[in-house]
């Protein structure tokens, strides 16, 4: 894809991460491990569907960056194949095991050699849900960020960014540089990786990036991780009518004093 | 002193102060029992005097300081971690203590960057341990927990998710209110909100609710919402919805009752078509009861429900709504 000097140089976060269906846990000891199956965050792949759009309708360049082990090389492809111009790993073997200011500090220092505009990412990761490191990318680059974003406009080179918030929709109005976290996917922006798009993947160079000593070591240790106890015993009505299992919840109801 | 200090960034929202901030008072008494130290509130924004004094009332609470500063209405993240990096920064607390909500979230980020600290967000409880900070919390959709022990220096920053703590009560008492003087650079204005359109009222009270009856996928559409809406009615509770229906564009996020969205923990909580995907399940959990409808009989839903039913929900609903109305009568 050829870029006039005028587009976006847009970069889309994604990470890898485990399939939150899939936790196992020891009977005896509680202890919870992940399964093997690993795939792309969810709001990830919203911001993906996000940098594509605005793409196609203002024309920018879509680079996917990953931070994470070899195999986290999966997601890129994914991404590559759905559409972005070129993807980049940053080698982070035990990505889980710094903290996310470190991740957030090693991501910033790649974003700042290629002069991005923008930086789009999912809200947050499925596995560990802290949401810092967009956020964090954005202080570290001393830029603005906005989360929860539902749409984003540019109009001469400004950003209108639509975000949904706790009580309230708003419009938010910046320029570029900025950390935009992308909360939902319109279906108009969501995109899928075709056949053709795999196989054209595949014969892209996907550039790692080492940072060698850049993780340093982590302020906070964590416990091994233990599976909440979740056997609630309750009442289970099946296969009754209607009328039956809604006189039965009724009474269940008025015994707890929840009515 | 200042060693000691247990410090909360008080949270409010049109006058009034929000309730996880007054359950962040009982989190941070407790700490601070613990270790002998106090209790600061600091309340950031404009025109706050009011909201101040309301928390000097706050029992638990050994003093107030206010931040005032026009650049903090509306909230931006920009001005915020500015005027909340200077709190900390002046304070020097043992440890900080933020709401976990959209706000909270949006700014304690970047104040760690700032400050450069660690920050452990959505923690369920605090202790302190050889005079080290551990915060537990829940990850991988709420299906596994964690206890996370701050080992490095400088202040143990958390934000707190609601309902982890019951909420401090308010007295006839004042604690001293002083102000503290940030200052917020223009790099952190250059955001600037053009639009704020409110959702509506009742929503709102979805943190506060002690029922709701909540819709997933399984409502097919959202014209659908309306038996939610209906069975919320007879029951007097809040409307609340699932990640996928609000990310299908069925509900607003407003309404979103799981990760990314609120964390709840009513009385009575009822899941009509929601199958309990983890990051709905870490939302609502901490509920006292759980009512489930659900066709599918494997659904996770079930295994933290107090009382399932596994059928169609367009047969048990109305039912329900019908029999719940004729005993009103």
């Amino acid at each position: 894809m050829s870029t006039a000097p005028s587009d976006l140089k847009i970069a889309v976060l994604i990470k890898q991460v485990p399939d939150i269906n899939e936790v196992t846990v020891d009977p005896a000891t509680r202890y919870a491990s992940l399964g093997s199956a690993r795939v792309m965050n969810t709001y990830d792949a919203y911001a993906v569907g996000e940098a594509l759009a605005i793409r196609d309708r203002f024309g920018a360049h879509v680079t996917a960056i990953t931070a994470g082990p070899p195999e986290s090389r999966n997601v890129l492809l994914r991404a590559l194949a759905t559409g972005v111009d070129e993807a980049i790993l940053i080698d982070l073997p035990h990505h889980n095991d710094v903290e996310s200011l470190t991740t957030a500090r090693i991501i910033a220092t790649e974003v700042a050699k290629h002069e991005f505009d923008l930086v789009l990412a999912g809200q947050s990761s499925d596995d560990y849900e802290s949401g810092q490191v967009g956020p964090q990318i954005a202080e570290t680059l001393n830029w603005s960020h906005v989360s929860l974003v539902t749409h984003v406009d540019v109009r001469d080179r400004l950003l209108i960014v639509n975000r949904d918030a706790e009580a309230s929709k708003e419009t938010i109005e910046l320029s570029p540089p900025a950390v935009l976290m992308v909360l939902s996917g319109r279906e108009e922006s969501q995109r899928f990786p075709s056949l053709k798009g795999m196989i054209a993947a595949k014969k892209k160079t996907i550039p790692v990036v080492d940072v060698g000593e850049g993780a340093g070591p982590s302020r906070l240790e964590w416990s091994v991780p233990t599976a909440v106890e979740r056997e609630a015993d309750g009442i289970i009505v099946h296969g009754a009518p209607a009328e039956e299992a809604a006189g039965q919840l009724i009474a269940w109801l008025k015994e707890q004093k929840l009515i | 002193m200042s060693s000691s200090t247990i410090l909360i960034i008080g949270e409010h929202h049109n006058g009034r102060i929000r309730t996880v901030s007054l359950e962040l008072v009982t989190a941070a008494r407790e700490l601070a029992d613990t270790v002998d130290g106090e209790v600061v509130v600091a309340v950031a924004g404009s025109d706050i005097a009011a909201i101040g004094s309301e928390f000097a009332r706050v029992e638990g609470v050994d003093r107030v300081v206010i931040a005032e500063h026009a650049s903090l209405n509306p909230f931006l993240p920009g001005p915020w971690t500015g005027a909340v990096s200077g709190i900390v920064q002046q304070l020097e607390p043992f440890v900080t203590l933020i709401p976990s909500s959209i706000t909270g979230r949006d700014y304690a980020a970047r104040v760690a960057a700032r400050l450069d600290l660690a920050l452990v967000p959505d923690v369920l409880a605090l202790s302190i341990d050889a005079g080290q900070v551990v915060a537990h919390r829940a990850v991988l959709g709420g299906r596994v927990q964690t206890a996370i022990r701050f080992v490095g220096s400088g202040t143990a920053m958390v934000t707190v998710g609601p309902g982890a703590y019951s909420r401090a009560s308010s007295g006839e008492r004042s604690a001293p209110i002083e102000s503290v003087d940030v200052s917020i650079d223009d790099s952190d204005k250059r955001a600037a909100l053009v639009d704020r359109k409110e959702h509506k009222a009742a929503a709102k009270g979805l943190t506060e609710a002690d029922r709701i009856v909540s819709g997933g996928r399984g409502l097919g559409k959202a014209e659908n919402f309306a038996l939610v809406e209906e069975l919320a009615g007879v029951l007097d509770a809040a409307v609340g919805a699932s990640g996928a229906t609000v990310g299908a564009g069925w509900r607003a996020h407003s309404d979103q009752v799981g990760s990314t969205g609120h964390t709840v923990s009513p009385k009575l909580y009822v899941a009509l078509g929601i199958s309990g995907a983890p990051q709905h399940l870490v939302g609502m959990s901490g509920s006292d009861h759980v009512v489930a409808i659900n066709r599918d009989p494997d659904a996770p839903i079930f295994k933290i429900a107090s009382f399932g039913i596994v059928g169609d929900l367009f047969d048990v609903v109305p039912a329900l709504i019908a029999q719940l109305k004729s005993a009103a009568d």
